[in-house]
């Protein structure tokens, strides 16, 4: 008896060990490396590295990127898991199963389906451009690349809150004569912040370090549609290793940061439901 | 299902069983030698080894734009024989001890095969666009490739630069006509992807007028069936790839394979495979043979003209380049 007990321990600490090593191993080493390049010539050069007028028009525009699209998605991903689960209508799972693909598809992929449709020869890009605007190659287009490759994480997130959280609530403040929009933005908004909110952080972390998309779409212009993992790429193929690991420490920074902020926002109310 | 998968899975990671006596070396060549290296010089070399050595030699290749080929190089990618678009890169390798003997004493100083920067044009060519001075025409949209990931972008603005360059007075500052016309174009340029591939895909995508890029790119495309035109300009340079053994990665028993195949890589045959694919041949017969492919350029130049690769890279796109694209 004891002994399958003492198994079971050695098991469990067996497992808990090799499930931070493995960890330690394949995420955090390979980040903590790139650390090492980045003030492998000394902490001047790092911050000579994060001065270059072009390391910051870069981060600038992926910042902003970043905001938009999470904006973009806040509002139509929130709506989207509404409809996905409140509402059964034919199609629904089909829906549910094609709001994922911008995670399956390769993100060049999603550029160059971008390209095709905004492009002259497309016939959304064809109508715009007889009204002489053109999406792509600039901040628009870069935005559409990133709200498309962005879009699950909003529809996720809050959905799975959706689903645990009994419309009961939402029914007393009808019987109690608030109107609907009323009971929207009193009842459901407020049962569902957490997904909201952690919807809105995954989509801006993910927008932070979006690559595939945005060198399909931006036009990739050193200082002006060029973002922050297309800088790093373009720095470390010109040999400067040093400038691409000194961005890139500061986008995984960035990400930490934000992910480390969910999991204290989310912690308190995750306690109290428990 | 799951049986399924377990068998899926199993194929996936025994295909190809390897045979001991195979000499096995690896090739890492520029992104647009794919074509010819996989389809023609590969096959043909094994047959050749087979023939003349009695022994089999299986080449695995990689193809990627050189900067990451030689990334993957220095990242310690176990190959034996790169073929590059930039001596730049090749002079990287050496410098970290990569390649310890010297490149430049295989025959024509590592060149093995050569190409123009040419721009593809729209079919019919409808804004006549002929010269580089052309592609500064306000109103003009051009693409290239970036100078920071692709060897190509860096000829083409090296092409550019020396359309408008007075090669006996380069001074490269803002009175340089070299200067002049690659700022005016460069205001043009709607977009720089990363490779020399994607500037086609956004161009199928409709956008541009003109491609500034390798003329084997172009009739690469037209041979595809694309419509396009390529205006082959009155001056423009002459790029070169080169190929270098990569000597830290060759163990004694792949020696006499890796010196043979680069020996190939010059040898007729060789060469016919890369002019059939849009290539210009170093080889004068072969160069005679396809003559009538490609369009006599009235002023070639080098980049030999420009100071040689460093300092072109250095003048040129470190510094008037980086200076146009600051708005």
């Amino acid at each position: 008896m004891s002994r399958s007990l003492d198994m079971d321990s050695l098991v469990r600490g067996a497992t808990f060990a090799a499930a931070l090593g493995l960890f330690f191993l394949l995420i955090l080493l390979p980040l903590a490396s790139l650390n090492q390049y980045a003030v492998r010539e000394g902490f001047a050069v790092f911050r000579d590295r994060l001065r270059s007028p072009d390391a910051i028009a870069a981060l600038r525009l992926t910042g902003l990127v970043a905001l938009a699209a999470t904006a973009v998605n806040a509002v139509i991903g929130t709506a989207m898991a509404f409809l996905l689960v409140r509402h059964r209508f034919p199609g629904r799972k089909a829906i549910n199963a094609l709001v994922d693909i911008p995670l399956a598809i390769p993100t060049v992929v999603t550029g160059f389906a971008l390209l095709l449709m905004y492009g002259p020869l497309g016939p959304v890009g064809k109508f715009l451009g007889e009204r002489n605007i053109q999406l792509m190659f600039s901040f628009p287009g870069l935005l559409l690349g990133h709200v498309f490759v962005t879009f699950p994480f909003m529809v996720r997130a809050v959905g799975a809150v959706l689903e645990s959280v009994p419309r009961s609530a939402e029914d007393a403040a009808r019987t109690l004569g608030a109107k609907e929009w009323q009971v929207f933005a009193f009842v459901t908004i407020p049962a569902i912040r957490e997904g909201i909110v952690a919807g809105t952080f995954l989509t801006f972390s993910r927008s932070l370090g979006e690559f595939g998309a945005s060198i399909m779409v931006s036009g990739n212009l050193v200082g002006r549609t060029q973002t922050g993992p297309l800088y790093i790429f373009s720095r470390f193929n010109t040999g400067d290793v040093e400038g691409a690991a000194a961005i890139a420490i500061l986008l995984a920074l960035a990400s930490f940061l934000i992910l480390l902020l969910l999991q204290l926002v989310q912690s308190p109310t995750a306690r109290r439901t428990a | 299902m799951k049986r399924l998968l377990v068998l899926v899975a199993v194929a996936l990671f025994t295909v190809q069983p390897a045979y001991a006596e195979t000499i096995k070396i690896n090739l890492h060549s520029c992104c647009v030698t794919e074509d010819a290296t996989t389809k023609e010089i590969l096959p043909a070399f094994k047959r050749y080894y087979k023939e003349k050595f009695g022994k089999d030699v299986d080449v695995s290749a990689s193809f990627a734009g050189s900067g990451t080929l030689k990334n993957q190089i220095l990242g310690g990618a176990p190959v034996q024989v790169a073929v590059l678009s930039s001596e730049l890169y090749l002079d990287q390798l050496k410098e970290k001890g990569l390649i310890s003997s010297d490149w430049r004493k295989n025959p024509n100083k590592g060149a093995v095969i050569k190409s123009v920067i040419v721009f593809v044009t729209r079919n019919g060519n409808p804004k006549g666009l002929a010269t580089f001075a052309d592609l500064a025409r306000p109103g003009t949209k051009v693409l290239h490739s970036s100078p920071d990931t692709s060897g190509g972008a860096q000829w083409a603005i090296f092409a550019i630069y020396g359309a408008g360059a007075n090669f006996r007075n380069l001074s490269f500052g803002p009175e340089d006509a070299g200067v002049k016309l690659l700022s005016a174009v460069e205001r043009n340029v709607i977009s720089q992807p990363e490779s020399a591939r994607q500037t086609f895909v956004q161009f199928d995508a409709g956008f541009g007028d003109a491609i500034v890029t390798y003329e084997n790119e172009a009739l690469l495309e037209k041979a595809r069936g694309r419509d396009y035109a390529i205006s082959v300009p009155k001056k423009t340079i002459e790029t070169e790839w080169k190929v270098a053994r990569v000597d830290r990665n060759i163990r004694p028993e792949q020696e006499h394979a890796v010196g043979e195949l680069i020996k190939f890589l010059y040898t007729a045959e060789a060469q016919r495979a890369y002019a059939k694919y849009g290539f210009r041949p170093v080889d004068k017969k072969v160069g005679k043979e396809f003559h009538a492919k490609y369009a006599k350029v009235a002023e070639p130049f080098t980049v030999d003209d420009l100071g040689g690769w460093k300092n072109a890279r250095k003048n040129v796109i470190e510094n008037a380049w980086k200076k146009t694209q600051a708005r």
